[in-house]
């Protein structure tokens, strides 16, 4: 099951991140617009979160996978449909800012391959997760809808100091870069 | 009455709150100024925190009611 996510997230992530270094190579100031979009990205949504306001909501798309592409499938062919939509994890929505931050901090990387590198190990470490937390929640009884809404809260908290730790690292990258 | 709290306690269950929250957050970003600082401001930090972060959201998106 972990190959039918990691697979798509590595593959997707990994031409994103090709995307962004060839882009690099024709506008150079892009890396460094991205490490000061990241500083400004973090600081603002990490303090929304850390803060509990409901405003802003996380940038990202509200699709959710549709039924109809898991009627009628095979358990071998939803595992690769859950897998290849939820493994990258564009598609579907996220509640947490943090994974918007992502491809800012991609393409701060700059060069190819390194940003190849650091895409495609982005993608596995979200689609590991993404496939971890399957397994958990599958091996134990679903949490009602309270507790669950309580854990979000709580996660959110987390997202929102990971994003300021992330906006203060830019920051010190932005000033060596710019200086 | 807030959930078996009266008003002043209630007050300042939501100002500890606040106040451990502000604390939380000012730790975080020193932490990233630290680090980044620390490594002498290599852009391959933010690829390592990029790393991380992406395992924590794909982790933490299961908890989305």
């Amino acid at each position: 099951m972990f190959a039918a996510y990691l697979v798509p997230g590595a593959a997707a992530w990994a031409a994103l991140g090709l995307a962004f270094g060839v882009a690099a190579v024709e506008i150079a100031w892009l890396p460094t617009a991205a490490v000061v979009a990241s500083a400004v990205y973090g600081c603002a949504y990490g303090a929304a979160e850390v803060g509990g306001s409901p405003w802003p909501t996380a940038p990202g798309l509200r699709w959710q996978v549709p039924q109809d592409l898991l009627i009628g499938a095979s358990p071998p062919q939803r595992v690769l449909v859950w897998g290849s939509i939820l493994g990258p994890g564009f598609l579907t929505r996220n509640p947490y800012a943090g994974f918007a931050i992502l491809p800012l901090l991609v393409a701060a990387v700059g060069r190819v391959p390194a940003v190849v590198v650091v895409a495609g190990l982005a993608g596995v470490a979200h689609a590991a997760g993404r496939a971890a937390a399957l397994l958990r929640d599958s091996a134990r009884p679903q949490d009602d809808p309270f507790a669950l809404l309580l854990s979000s809260l709580r996660w959110r908290l987390v997202d929102g100091l990971a994003l300021l730790t992330v906006a203060g690292a830019a920051a010190v990258v932005a000033g060596f870069r710019i200086r | 009455m807030t959930a078996g709290l009266d008003e002043p306690q209630a007050d300042r269950s939501a100002f500890d709150s606040a106040v451990i929250r502000t604390l939380l957050a000012a730790f975080a970003l020193a932490a990233g100024l630290a680090v980044a600082w620390l490594v002498g401001g290599r852009v391959i930090i933010l690829g390592v925190l990029a790393v991380l972060l992406a395992a924590g959201n794909g982790y933490g998106k299961a908890y989305s009611p």
